[in-house]
Parts: C-alpha cells; structure tokens; sequence
C-alpha cells in the first residue's frame, strides 16, 4: 500500500506535469498536422449542401463551462457560414449564456465577411419552454421567438421572412456540452426529416455514434479534435487548430502515466512476491 | 422514422411490454418468490454506512443536478433507505441539492427516516441544503463540503454530468469509500475509475427493488427483463430479415418506421 | 393554443381571480384528510399521465376525432401551454433555493461559525449580482451611469462567473490525469482490453497520433490501419453497440419506473408513507 504522503506528492506532481503539457504547446508555438475524419466532413458538406433560400440554425445551447470546446466549435461553424454568405440563426433553449457568447463570436466574423445583421443574419436570444416549446417553434417561429436578443420584434427583420417554420431550415446545428440533440432528431428529424447536425464536447461523442450510424445526424464536430478538423475545411488557423498540439502532449502524458502506474504496480507485485518466497 | 406520434406497432410494443411488467408485479404480490442477482455496489451500502459510523466521521448523499424525474426519485429512493440505517446508527447524512423541488423532497425524505427509526430530535435540518443550480457551482460547493466535512463515505445517485469527476475525485481525496450510480451512460467511465462500487445502466432502476425486497419491485424487475428479452428477439429477428429481404423490404423495419422503409 | 387578450380590467380581474383562487385551493387542501390527500395525488398523477399517453399514442389525424378540425389530436394542441404550465409551476420553487442559502449562511454569519466571512462573500456575491444584473437590463449604456454599470455586469459576468465556470471545467483534465494514473491497473485480461482499447482511441483522435500513421495509404487495405480509422471504428461499432444495449436497459427501466408512478405502484422508501 503506498503511503498517503507520497500519494499526496504523486498527486501534486501529475497536476503540474498536466499544468506543462497544456502550456508549453500554447506559448511555443508548435504546429501539428490534422486530418479530417469523416463526421467533421459530412458536417461541412451538410452545411455546404443548405440553398441559397433555407436558412441555417445555430443552436447554442452551451455555457461558459464547456466553453474551451464549444467557443472553437461556434467559431469555426460561424467563420464557415459568413465566408460562404449562408444565412443563419442564432438561438438557445437551454443554456441561458449560449446566445450572448456566441453573439460575442459572430459579431467580427459577421463584419468581416459583410454579412448585416437582421438581414444574413439574427440572434433570436434565449427562449424559456424546453423542448416542448421546440414543437411548437417548429411550426411557427416568429410567433415562438417573437424578439431578438436585442428585444427587437422579429417581424421588424428581414431575415424572417426566410424563417418562418421548419421548411424554412436547411440545417440545425445543435452545439452543446450537455445531451441536448435528441430534442431535435425527435421533434425536427423525427417529424419534419429536417437535418441536425451536432457539435459537442468530447465527453458526448460516444453517445452520439448511434445517432450518426442511425443518419438521424448528418454529421458531427467531435469536441476540440473536431473544431480544429473543422478549422482545416474551412481554410483558417482558429483557436482550436492552435489546441491541438497541446490536447497531444496531454494525451501523450496520460499515456505516459498510465505506463508510469502499470510500472509501478507490477514492481511492487514482485517485490511482494520475492518477500513471500524469502518467508 | 416519424416521433411524434406512435404508429400500431409501437401501440401494441408499448402494450405487451407494460402487460408483462404488470403480471410480473401481480404474480410478485400474490407471494411468488423472485429472485435477484447480487449487486456488489448495492451490497456495499450497509457495509459503507457501518464504516461511516465506526469513523465517527459524517456520510454524504448525492441525487445529482436533476429535477424530480424517474433518475432523480429513484436516487431519492435509495437516499432514503441510507438515511434510515443512518438514522439508527446515529450517523449524520449531509444532502447537498441542485434543485429547489428536489431540496424540499429531499427535506421530507429525511425527516420521515429518522421519524421512522424512532429518532425526530436527531435529525438535523440543515444537513439538507441547497448548493446552486448551476452545474460547477454546485460542483465547487459539494466538493468544499466533502473536504470540509471529512465525509467518510459519499453516494452518488442521480443524473451527473460534466461535474461527476470532480465529485468522485474530491471523495477519493478526502478518503472516502464511494458507492456510485448513474443513468448517464456517459459518466459511468468516470464513476468506475474514480469509485469504490459503480451501478451501470439499469441496475441503477433495480436498486430500490434489492434494498427494499419489496414484492412489487421485484415483480417489476423480472417484468423489466422479459421486455428486454423481446426487444433482443426482435432486434435478431431484423437482423436476419435485413440479411434475406434487405433494409427497405425487412418486414420489421416496416411495421416500426413505414416512412423509412418507402411505405 | 392560448391567445392573450389586452385589456388592464381583465388583467387586474384575472390577477384577483388567481389569488383568490389559489388561497381557496391551499385552504381547501390542508382541510383534507390524509387519506383523501393521498387519493387527490394518485388521481392528479394518473390524470396528467393520461393525458401525455393518450396525446402520444393516439394517431396525429382520424377519423375518430369528427368533432375537431381536420379530425387532428384533441390532445396535440395542449402540450406546448401545458409545458409551459408546469415550468410556471416549478418556477415557484426557485425562491426556496435561495431561502435556504439564506437560512444557512445567515445562520454561520449570525453565529459566527468557522469560516462565516466565506458566508459574508456569499451575500455580498448574491447582492452584487441581483443588482447589477437587474440594473443592466433597464439602464440605457449611453448615459453615464449607465455605461458604469454595465461595465461592473460586464466584469462580475464575464470576468467573474464566466472565467470560474470555465476553470471549473477545465480542473476535469488534472483529475482525468490523476484518475488515469491511479485506475488504469493491468490487473487482468479484461483490463488490458480496456487499457488497449483507450490507448488506440486517444491516440485517433490528436495529430500526433494520427501523424505516426499518416504515411499508411489511405486508398488501400491498410488505410484500415490509420490511427484515426481503428478509433472511429472502436468508437462507432464496438463503443456504440455497448452504448446502445445499456441505453435499452435504462430505456426499459424507466419505463417500467414510470409505469409504477403512474399507476401509483411505487413501493418503498417514502412512497408508501402517509402525506
């Protein structure tokens, strides 16, 4: 049995072994290639596939918390939607801080590529109801939002008239830390056949392998991995694609520990075995 | 396949199933005896308040960040059968809550455990408190309260998120024996590595039905695995239809979702 | 479903209609007997589960339903009121939340208890962010005060809940770190499984992973072999099928859990207890 005080100092070490392999890739700047797997692809044609005429929803229903995922992975859909001139909604039901963080995202990238607001584009705010209030969004949105985040009515914007029920919506892009998408594949997908795309944290990922093998989801961001994946189809270098060398040295750590431990333990195993042959 | 609403099949699915738990349920309170394999993290329990007790040190309890749904009660079932050996062993039980509804359940649930062991005055109100509502808040406050109060022993039943690996963590620090169960398929990995006994998938829904014994939860039970055994027939049966009549004429898939099928 | 009418009298005739109402109701509950309370929860329980199994299972049109327009659900148009109803309903607890915060560290404050300044840091904390949250909404950001307070919303908002909701989240690393070491035990065949299988699929899903197999052909058999193409696989057949056979159990456990509150059939712990 190892003693509390060196699991206590083994404790300390790991957490600033873990400290230097996040920080060390991020203030050097260290360059990996990614490649695109398949989900983060068939994201990007989903989106790429939206006409002119259907309008594409962001639904960011993410906090602060899961924010080191989800920032990149708005950002990254965002920067894509802008460059290729898509309109797009922003809105959650879920999360409360979801809309105002990803206004604080859309804004530069929405005046950088010239999309106008309340025209390309709208954030309709946080709307209270839960899923059920999803069902009856679906049927008729202006009446379900009925103002935006700046609590403008939405009639008043011109973007509406390109969004007023669910044959309206080329895509749904759920964005997420918590198990939130199947609201949309049961009451869109399941109903409308609407498309739901997902992007979530890494923790979710497995989850949604059923829905993707199932085709209910187009496609799929896979946490960090899959916003920087994203990152490369669009044609930028974003904050996610600057992670990733520092999500492989902690990887490679982990590894490293786990190999440390196995060590450890089988040493010990034979330590305890040669004192029981010695008697 | 169309969600809204369910088509014949699913109708008569829904009927079978909930038929067979309601014979099991019938069959179970007419006196027929049922059994249930051993639960190792479910055996623990008594064992675990017993350990809390010898250390002299306080026990906490865990539902999780959700309201009162099925997952919620379930732990608040298994809450209160820990409150009453708490009770007679004169421990103390600390019931941190993320849900006001939740807290003033929570609040009752207690009170009628140490009503029931014959112990009003020994109960203490406000070891039932509510933390925040707020994932991480009520994460930081449940983790300084484990640290704080030097708990023994933690359980963790309910549905957890993001925050299930700080709580188990923080228990393993403060070295606690913990017991864990969860519904969310994505924090079992979390709970197994971090905790002493895990309850998985839906050994969690049986946990009322072993620590009581209760006739109509056993029932209940055995009705739960006879569904499970029709829905593995059914999902062998569409699969060996796929193999001979492929997706869009399997039968199955016809009768389940006609839309997706072409029909 | 349910349009408003504007008007202030009707308002102010609901508003006294509600109260009114609400206090007869209370009244008239706590008159009852226990045994007549209990069999008013087990009808209100099957009530409101009827309605949700009728709505559900019955077909969106038909021709049973001849007295409703285009012979749809009776039952459709009531759920998205009856939705909001509840959250308005739950709505009122959310004052008992901060009631018992209140009572608890009021009472380390008053008593002053060990560490009662964190309790102090608490109300200060609660105070700062009802006002300034509050204020922000009806201040205009173009007069003084008001850009002032929206720059302390902004700094107690993003500066202060933002940030330590992240750093809480971000802790999870250290603890998977520290977990990993602690659990990851080649204790036997199954574990080596396991401890294998999580090797390949973490090294799948970051670059440098994914580099050290990046020359295998990605047109060929042994393209298979990728790093990023064993942990998709990993992830979306062995993962998955796991995944979904617990899902069908906790799926048929929930079900079977409802069915017994539904009908009143939940046993042990506090449900056979007298209210």
């Amino acid at each position: 049995m190892v003693e509390r005080k060196t699991v206590f100092y083994i404790r300390r070490a790991i957490f600033l072994l873990m400290a230097a392999a996040v920080a060390v890739p991020l203030l050097v700047r260290v360059e990996l290639p990614v490649i695109v797997g398949w989900p983060a692809r068939n994201l990007y044609e989903a989106v790429e596939r939206v006409p002119p005429d259907k309008i594409i929803v962001i639904s960011a229903n993410w906090a602060a918390g899961t924010k080191g995922e989800t920032w990149p992975q708005t950002e990254a859909l965002i920067h894509h939607l802008t460059k290729r001139g898509k309109r797009f909604a922003i809105w959650s039901w879920g999360a409360v801080q979801g809309p105002e963080l990803a206004q604080t995202i859309a804004e530069p990238l929405a005046r950088k590529y010239g999309h106008e607001y309340g025209v390309d584009w709208v954030n309709w705010g946080f709307k209270t109801g839960g899923d059920q209030m999803v069902r009856g969004w679906a049927k008729d949105i202006p009446g379900t939002v009925k103002e935006d985040f700046f609590h403008t009515p939405v009639e008043k914007l011109p973007i509406m008239q390109h969004a007023r029920a669910h044959d309206d919506i080329g895509l749904i892009v759920e964005i997420t830390g918590a198990a939130t998408v199947g609201t949309y594949v049961r009451f869109l997908y399941g109903v409308y056949g609407t498309p739901v795309g997902y992007a979530c944290t890494g923790v979710l990922v497995p989850e949604a392998f059923p829905y993707l093998d199932a085709k209910q989801i187009v496609g799929m961001m896979r946490g960090l991995a899959g916003a920087a994946e994203y990152e490369k189809l669009v044609g930028f270098r974003g904050q996610a694609t600057k992670r990733m060398a520092a999500q492989s040295f902690t990887h490679l750590l982990i590894i490293a520990l786990i190999v440390a431990g196995n060590a450890g333990y089988f040493w010990r195993r034979r330590q305890r075995g040669r004192m029981k042959a010695e008697g | 396949m169309k969600l809204e609403h369910a088509n014949l099949f699913h109708l008569c699915l829904m009927i079978v199933m909930c038929s067979i738990i309601l014979a099991t349920i019938i069959t179970a309170r007419r006196g027929r005896r049922l059994f249930i394999r051993r639960i190792p993290g479910l055996s623990a329990i008594d064992e675990t308040v017993g350990r809390a007790t010898e250390m002299g040190r306080p026990m906490l309890f865990s539902v999780g960040l959700g309201g009162i749904d099925p997952p919620t009660l379930q732990g608040l079932g298994v809450m209160t059968h820990v409150a009453r050996l708490a009770a007679r062993y004169g421990n103390r039980l600390l019931v941190p809550v993320s849900d006001p509804i939740v807290l003033a359940v929570a609040e009752e649930a207690t009170r009628e455990a140490w009503l029931a062991e014959g112990k009003p005055e020994a109960h203490r109100p406000e070891d039932v408190r509510f933390l925040s509502g707020e994932q991480f808040a009520f994460a930081a406050g449940m983790m300084g309260l484990m640290m704080r109060e030097e708990v023994a022993s933690t359980f963790l039943f309910g549905y957890f998120y993001a925050e299930s690996l700080l709580l188990a963590e923080a228990g393993q620090e403060a070295g606690a024996i913990q017991v864990a169960g969860t519904p969310a398929t994505t924090q079992i990995p979390f709970f197994i590595v971090s905790c002493d006994y895990t309850i998985i998938g839906d050994e969690y829904y049986a946990a009322t039905a072993y620590l009581t014994q209760e006739p109509t939860l056993l029932g209940s039970l055995v009705g739960q695995d006879v569904s499970k055994a029709i829905l593995l027939l059914l999902i062998i049966l569409g699969t060996v239809l796929s193999l001979i009549q492929g997706e869009k004429a399997n039968l199955l898939i016809r009768l389940l979702a006609p839309d997706l099928a072409g029909g | 479903m349910f349009s408003p009418i504007k008007s202030t009298a009707l308002l102010w005739v609901a508003i006294g209609a509600a109260v009114i109402g609400w206090a007869g109701l209370l009244y008239g509950l706590s008159r009852l007997r226990a045994r007549e309370k209990k069999r008013l929860i087990i009808a209100t329980t099957f009530l409101g589960g009827l309605f949700y199994v009728l709505e559900f299972f019955l077909p969106e049109k038909s021709s049973l339903f001849f007295w409703t327009k285009g012979n749809l659900n009776p039952f459709t148009p009531f759920l998205a009121p009856l939705g909001v109803a509840s959250l308005a309903i739950g709505a009122f607890a959310f004052m008992l939340g901060v009631i018992n915060l209140s009572l608890v560290h009021g009472g380390n404050i008053f008593r002053r208890r060990k560490g009662w300044y964190n309790s102090a840091a608490f109300f200060f904390a609660l105070l700062a962010m009802i006002i300034f949250g509050l204020w922000q909404s009806y201040s205009k950001e173009t007069t003084p005060v008001g850009k002032i307070v929206h720059r302390v919303y902004e700094c107690l908002f993003q500066g202060a809940y933002v940030s330590l909701d992240s750093t809480m989240f971000s802790l999870l690393a250290f603890y998977m770190a520290a977990a990993a070491y602690r659990a990851f035990r080649l204790r036997s065949g199954e574990a080596t499984v396991l401890v294998a299988a999580a090797f390949l699929v973490m090294m799948g899903q970051v670059p440098a992973g994914m580099w050290a197999t990046h020359s295998l052909p990605t047109n060929q058999w042994v393209g298979n072999l990728r790093a990023e193409n064993i942990a998709l696989w990993l992830l979306g057949v062995i993962s998955m099928s796991g995944l979904r056979a617990i899902n069908f159990g906790v799926g048929v456990g929930a079900l079977a859990m409802s069915l017994r509150l539904w009908l009143n059939l939940e046993r042990g712990a506090f449900f056979e207890q007298e209210f």
